[in-house]
């Protein structure tokens, strides 16, 4: 077999980096130049310095939008992270007919988010379907405004994430709880630990790595979220464009003929280092012992470097001594 | 990349420039007003009438213009409804607007600001053919020059779900607004919702004068929304929204374009405004059932002129065929054969509309001919809403509706949310 050329892998790898290239880092670099500028479509540009960073923080839709993704991170992530996990331990078992289970949860991922959206409006708008029950059973005088009323929009969006995630996550789950030993349960089991017990100490450590993979993602994806706010409003935000996320303010701000592209690149700046949060504090978690490791290093060479200049200048010392 | 865009655009439309003005002094051919040639390619866009109805007229005016100017050819290009604004902006940005294209003032405005659509009264003679409302719509504050050929006009009328008004026992559609307000708190007594919307500035304007009052909109070149009236409508709303009267869907949705047509269209609101094809187009299509129900009357006050345009772009190719096409897309003959497709629509020149019995299109159903004959009893008297030319555009409407919408939930005052939405037009307004 003839041997490769030197450029053989760098060329395999050519398209992916192209491509990276210029639909990833180009676009990247070009919001953050654009962040300090006024630019808006086919005007001239001039910097403006931190003008639009200055602006966002008198700005009471950026408030509100900030809220709203952090509201959804805060609700999303523990839900997200045990409820597909629970799922998967009780579609784990062996019982018949379970695989139609393991599909039925899964559906919820394949539907488009829009379709799935846009049923949910058709569920909780005032003449919705559970607004119909509500009056059929004489519960309330009038309808529940659950798509006009900031808080209830925004857990109606909520709900929706949580139920159309839970499927893919709980997919995750079962991969990992492969790996959790029966043995361990069994040990656990004899030295007298229930149920819930071996749940937290012999389960949820088994799956830890994943969980924190859960969690990231779910992360990153709440503060990003916008499909579901979206077409749940029908796009205006609720009342006062309250419910809006981050996503969705950019939208609004930087779209059209008359769009504020150099303020929205500014609060789309602001959404990158959002979403850099959470995935420094799971690198830092996962990396832990990593770290522990290099610091640990860094003190045995540092004490080790004193020693020899301890050793070094007794040496001298003692040089001086004898002359 | 923006920058050099923009560069790039202005290279270009010198450079349009300097050719035209190489041409220009030709004989003037036939069937044009500009100077030049009539020679080329010219490339037409049209929004959202790409259908069984509207695609024959279209080839048709096509051939015929073709055949007329021997070595001119025509590309028809239509684009979905949805996303015309972003389909517009990209194709001014990469330098590729249509040399003939269809846009409403608003769109038209932020291009002409731009430099990238010619000066229709200054490239041609026949302006003053057209309706002066509709060379209002496309003549805009600190700009010199008309930006498009009036192509269509419509206005807005009521339209009343009739089933509903009855069980407060009326038996007539509200002749005014105030009357409109009062059937909505009797309805909302009854659990039924009437208004299928929350107010804006521009809807403002068009209710104040229906009361017989003015609203400025705007005064010494700024915004100015919170006014004593205006506040007193959106504080009625309020009150109304506590009674049931106001839809939860009006809430949700607003800012959002043409949701109160949907809103009304589920048959579970009392009032919605609409286009005077309404009946035809869209109720008999989405929500055929309620058709018996409906009853169409004309619009309150000084009802809004809407205005479609045709305008030709700066960095067309062949500037003299692109602009001779344009008036023969608007000339009398052409607009009277379009007007009776679009029913209840009117053309936008002087003389097409001297004899509406001329477009007086077949209607479907027998309430479109109602709404078509208010609609024409009320073009006199509809003017472009808001304040023509002054640059308040669709993101500040929005936002005003969703402060409104607060407002009528009680989260603020009326005063609060006027004021506000008239500080963030005259914030964001584009220079």
């Amino acid at each position: 077999m003839r041997r490769q050329r030197w450029y053989t892998p760098y060329l395999l790898v050519l398209p992916g980096v192209v491509w990276v290239l210029v639909f990833a880092l180009w676009p990247f670099l070009n919001t953050v130049v654009l962040a300090f500028t006024d630019a808006r479509p086919l005007r001239p540009v001039s910097f403006v310095g931190l003008d639009n960073f200055t602006r966002l923080a008198s700005d009471e839709r950026f408030g509100y939008a900030l809220t709203t993704s952090l509201v959804y991170v805060l609700v999303c992530v523990p839900l997200l992270t045990f409820l597909p996990l629970l799922l998967a331990l009780l579609v784990r078992a062996k019982i018949p007919a379970i695989g139609f289970f393991r599909t039925t949860f899964y559906f919820p991922v394949i539907a488009s988010a829009v379709v799935v959206a846009i049923v949910w409006e058709f569920l909780f708008s005032s003449t919705g379907t559970i607004n119909s029950a509500l009056t059929f059973f004489g519960l309330p005088d009038r309808p529940i405004e659950f798509l006009s009323d900031r808080w209830l929009l925004i857990f109606c969006a909520i709900g929706l994430t949580v139920w159309k995630g839970l499927g893919y996550y709980m997919v995750v789950y079962l991969a990992a709880l492969g790996n959790v030993g029966r043995e361990l349960h069994e040990a656990a089991a004899m030295d007298g630990a229930g149920a819930w017990r071996r749940f937290w100490s012999v389960t949820v450590p088994g799956v830890r790595g994943p969980m924190m993979l859960v969690s990231v993602l779910i992360c990153v994806a709440a503060v990003r979220v916008f499909t579901e706010l979206f077409i749940l409003s029908s796009g205006s935000g609720g009342p006062g464009g309250r419910s809006m996320s981050m996503v969705m303010l950019i939208q609004s701000m930087g779209k059209g003929l008359n769009g504020q592209i150099g303020y929205a690149s500014a609060i789309s700046i602001v959404l990158f280092l959002l979403t850099l949060i959470p995935l420094t504090v799971v690198g830092i978690a996962n990396n832990g012992e990593m770290i522990r490791d290099a610091l640990a290093g860094r003190r045995t060479r540092r004490d080790l470097r004193a020693q020899q200049r301890a050793e070094r200048r007794d040496a001298k010392d003692r040089a001086e001594v004898a002359a | 990349m923006k920058i050099r865009s923009t560069i790039a655009v202005g290279i270009a439309a010198v450079a349009a420039l300097a050719l035209t003005s190489c041409t220009g002094g030709g004989a003037a051919s036939g069937g044009g007003s500009a100077d030049g040639e009539i020679k080329g390619t010219v490339t037409f866009q049209t929004w959202s009438l790409k259908n069984d109805k509207f695609t024959p007229y279209f080839e048709n005016i096509a051939k015929s213009f073709e055949k007329e100017h021997p070595g001119v050819t025509v590309k028809w290009i239509d684009q979905p409804a949805d996303g015309y604004e972003d389909k517009i902006l990209q194709q001014a940005e990469s330098n590729e607007l249509p040399d003939v294209v269809n846009l409403p003032p608003e769109f038209a405005q932020e291009l002409a600001k731009a430099g990238q659509l010619a000066d229709l009264k200054k490239d041609s003679k026949i302006i003053g053919d057209y309706v002066d409302g509709g060379v209002a719509a496309y003549t805009y504050d600190g700009l010199e020059g008309t930006y498009a050929f009036p192509w269509y006009l419509g206005t807005e009328l009521n339209y009343w779900n009739m089933d509903l008004l009855g069980k407060a026992g009326l038996t007539a559609p509200p002749k005014t607004f105030d009357e409109t307000l009062d059937a909505a708190s009797k309805l909302g007594k009854l659990g039924i919702a009437t208004l299928s919307d929350v107010p804006s500035p521009k809807s403002l304007q068009i209710d104040i004068s229906d009361q017989g009052k003015t609203f400025d909109f705007v005064k010494d070149g700024k915004f100015v929304f919170d006014t004593p009236e205006a506040e007193a409508i959106v504080e009625r709303y309020a009150e109304l929204y506590k009674e049931g009267a106001v839809s939860p869907e009006a809430l949700q949705n607003a800012g959002t374009a043409n949701a109160n047509v949907d809103n009304f269209n589920k048959g579970s609101v009392a009032w919605t405004t609409a286009g005077p094809n309404y009946i035809d187009k869209n109720l008999a299509v989405n929500s055929p059932a309620l058709l018996p129900s409906v009853k169409v009357t004309g619009g309150f006050g000084e009802p809004p002129l809407f205005v479609q345009g045709i305008s030709v772009s700066k960095n067309a190719k062949s500037p003299a065929a692109a602009i001779a096409f344009a008036e023969y897309v608007t000339n009398d003959a052409n607009q009277v054969e379009f007007m009776k497709l679009a029913a209840g629509f009117f053309p936008g020149t002087k003389k097409a509309n001297e004899d509406p019995s001329a477009f007086a299109g077949t209607a479907q159903n027998a309430e479109q001919t109602q709404a078509t004959t208010f609609a024409a009893a009320q073009m006199d008297k509809a003017r472009v809403p808001g304040a023509p030319g002054s640059g308040y555009v669709d993101s500040m409407e929005n936002y005003a509706k969703q402060q409104i919408a607060l407002a009528i939930k009680g989260d603020i005052t009326a005063k609060d949310a006027l004021k506000k939405a008239q500080d963030y037009a005259n914030q964001n307004v584009s220079k």
